[in-house]
């Protein structure tokens, strides 16, 4: 049984007692004031002398100084504090106003701009921002706090071309999408890099985030997820796009609409096909006026390489994961606008392509700068004259072959190096500069046939690479 | 064979520093002040009938009002160290020439006192020496890497016009791209 006599314990806290210290504060007319001890503690610290030159240089307001020292102890920490009442009377008496705690943070930093204000920015503005342009890109979203000029200047450059990322796309496209923010950034955004999304959770976003940076968007790369129509349709906008590039993309794409939304961007100078499917019924398309570079990918077939009607413009034209592409198709597309390529690269797989499907392509194609070409689609052929005559009017530009190779075994004997050696000595190759070929071929870099081919690009000014 | 005419430097206190003509021209400002008051130096060794002797003798003299003595023989002795060297073109591939690393000649000259190295920017600036300004602006670049804004505005002695709600919807609206 609990004992009734015995005193209770008292839950409440008692009430906090104030009491005044014994030290005094005199003022100009030697008038005493009451303080706590530990109110002037910073007082008679080592920083004593700069209170007193901020004693000086607050001239107007002689009760800036003390505020911040008086509304701390007079005012309550909390709701349940009590107010020493005396203690405010008297501050007010002296003509101190008395700040309650929520506006320290702010009277601080008005007393810190006023003092900055006064001694003047230490360098002009235009060269603090060329030295913050030095500084990491990765520290521009903590410098646009520094001040509003500086986050006008610096906006800019962090939307200008987004890091963006599966953890951060949708806080992005939340961020430039939301109707309070119409508008705003609008002609920020120049690249939008989508290739390292993986999944989109909302396709209509991509569509959305197109249109609200249609006025400045430049180079698209697209995620590898679904590119719909809303997204297609969005493209019709951006009349300052020069680069699109879809070759991620994983769904369908309707070649039609494609072209019916990029027929009119004057600007466009780079497209890439997705690579996993098309489709594609009619051939006859309004190709962009100012296409040079093309890269065929995906669903792609022989008959749409005969039928279509390439543009005049294209000047450099890949191959990449083209399934239904044979050696017809590819051959006839390099009669017909082989004559004005530079640039031909035919990558690794393409597996309806013979083993000599590409050995056609420096007979068609005289004016090529750089040929890239995998072993699996190219042989001894390529280098023979035949299929390399030199040409009757100049010399042969081609500066650059590389050979790549998947790996498969055996295919590195597809291609002697001598024969590479007697076009170059035959000049039939005049102004070949450099050859790279993959180490997956096999050649001994140490056999007379390859320091042979060493031997006569060196004397020729030319360089032999492996990679 | 004409004999050069002889630039001296005076700095806003007075002192006068002779130079050469290759290190003077090092500032573009003071080159394009030459340009018009000489003939470029490959002609010089030409056309010595036409100036007039007495005039020929006299140094020129170039005056630099914001540049003090202790910041103009640093300037120049930069000058001077680069004197052989040019410079390639500004204008082109800027991105690479930002992410260059400081020369360290460059960085053991500036390794000076934080106001000195601000009144060589200053002067760097005004005297328009492009190469030396970036050097200079690298290497304040440098002390303020991973500063936070409030280091940096007592760095520049900048005024913070935000309010806190302000900087914490900037900060909440540029989330995305923290460390990126």
């Amino acid at each position: 049984m609990a004992n009734k006599y015995r005193p209770k314990k008292i839950i409440k806290s008692y009430y906090r007692k104030y009491t005044y210290g014994v030290s005094c504060l005199k003022d100009e007319n030697n008038n005493l004031y009451p303080i706590d001890e530990q109110l002037f503690t910073s007082g008679c610290g080592p920083d004593f002398k700069e209170t007193k030159w901020e004693l000086n240089y607050d001239k107007y307001d002689p009760s800036l100084v003390f505020q911040k020292r008086w509304y701390g102890e007079v005012w309550p920490v909390s709701k349940f504090q009590k107010i020493d009442v005396l203690k405010v009377a008297l501050a007010l008496k002296r003509g101190l106003t008395v700040l309650p705690p929520w506006l320290e943070i702010q009277y601080e930093r008005q007393n810190e701009n006023r003092k900055m204000e006064r001694e003047g920015m230490k360098l002009p503005f235009e060269i603090i921002v060329k030295i913050l342009e030095f500084t990491e890109p990765k520290e521009r979203t903590k410098q646009l706090l520094i001040c509003r000029s500086i986050y006008c200047i610096l906006l800019r450059n962090i939307y200008c071309y987004p890091k963006l990322d599966s953890t951060n796309f949708n806080p992005f496209v939340e961020l430039l999408t939301c109707r309070e923010n119409k508008g705003r950034f609008d002609h920020f955004v120049e690249v939008l890099d989508l290739s390292n999304i993986i999944q989109v959770a909302k396709t209509s976003y991509v569509g959305k985030l197109i249109r609200r940076c249609s006025a400045s968007l430049q180079i698209f790369i697209s995620s590898q997820s679904n590119f719909g129509l809303t997204s297609l349709i969005s493209l019709r906008n951006c009349e300052k796009l020069k680069i699109l590039d879809l070759s991620l993309v994983s769904g369908q794409v309707d070649l039609k609409e494609l072209f019916r939304c990029i027929c009119n961007l004057h600007a466009l100078e780079q497209l890439s096909f997705p690579r996993s499917s098309i489709r594609c019924e009619d051939y006859q398309f309004d190709w962009p006026q100012n296409l040079w570079y093309l890269k065929l990918q995906g669903g792609i077939t022989d008959d749409f390489l005969m039928n279509s009607v390439f543009p005049s413009t294209i000047r450099s034209l890949e191959f990449a994961h083209c399934p239904n592409v044979s050696d017809e198709g590819a051959n006839d597309i390099l009669s017909k606008i082989g004559f004005q390529l530079e640039r031909l690269s035919v990558f690794y797989p393409m597996p309806m392509l013979s083993g000599e499907g590409f050995n056609f392509a420096l007979l068609y194609c005289p004016n090529l700068k750089m040929l890239y070409a995998s072993i699996s689609y190219i042989s001894n052929n390529l280098f023979r004259m035949e299929y390399l005559p030199p040409l009757a009017d100049k010399d042969r530009p081609l500066k650059h072959i590389i050979i790549d190779s998947p790996g498969q075994a055996g295919e590195g004997a597809k291609i002697d190096p001598d024969e590479i050696t007697s076009a170059i000595c035959g000049d039939r190759l005049p102004c070949l500069h450099s050859l790279t070929y993959s180490k997956h071929l096999g050649w001994n870099i140490m056999s007379d046939e390859i320091q042979d081919l060493v031997f006569e690009m060196e004397n020729r000014g030319g360089e032999v690479y492996q990679m | 064979m004409a004999k050069e005419r002889q630039i001296v430097i005076i700095t806003s206190d007075g002192d006068k520093f002779p130079v050469e003509r290759k290190v003077a021209e090092k500032s573009i400002l003071i080159k394009n002040m030459l340009k018009n008051l000489l003939p470029p130096e490959d002609e010089q060794e030409d056309d010595d009938s036409d100036v007039d002797v007495d005039e020929d003798d006299e140094p020129i003299e170039i005056p630099t009002q914001n540049v003090r003595s202790a910041v103009m023989k640093n300037i120049l002795e930069w000058c001077e160290h680069y004197k052989d060297y040019e410079f390639p073109d500004d204008e082109q591939d800027d991105d690479s020439k930002k992410s260059a690393p400081i020369d360290p000649w460059d960085s053991n000259f500036l390794n000076v006192d934080q106001e000195m190295l601000y009144e060589i920017i200053l002067a760097a600036n005004y005297l328009n020496i492009k190469p030396l300004l970036n050097a200079g602006c690298k290497v304040v670049a440098e002390m303020i890497r991973g500063k936070s804004p409030e280091e940096i505005r007592k760095t520049f002695n900048i005024v913070n016009d935000f309010t806190p709600e302000e900087e914490a919807a900037i900060r909440r609206e540029n989330e995305w791209a923290e460390d990126r």
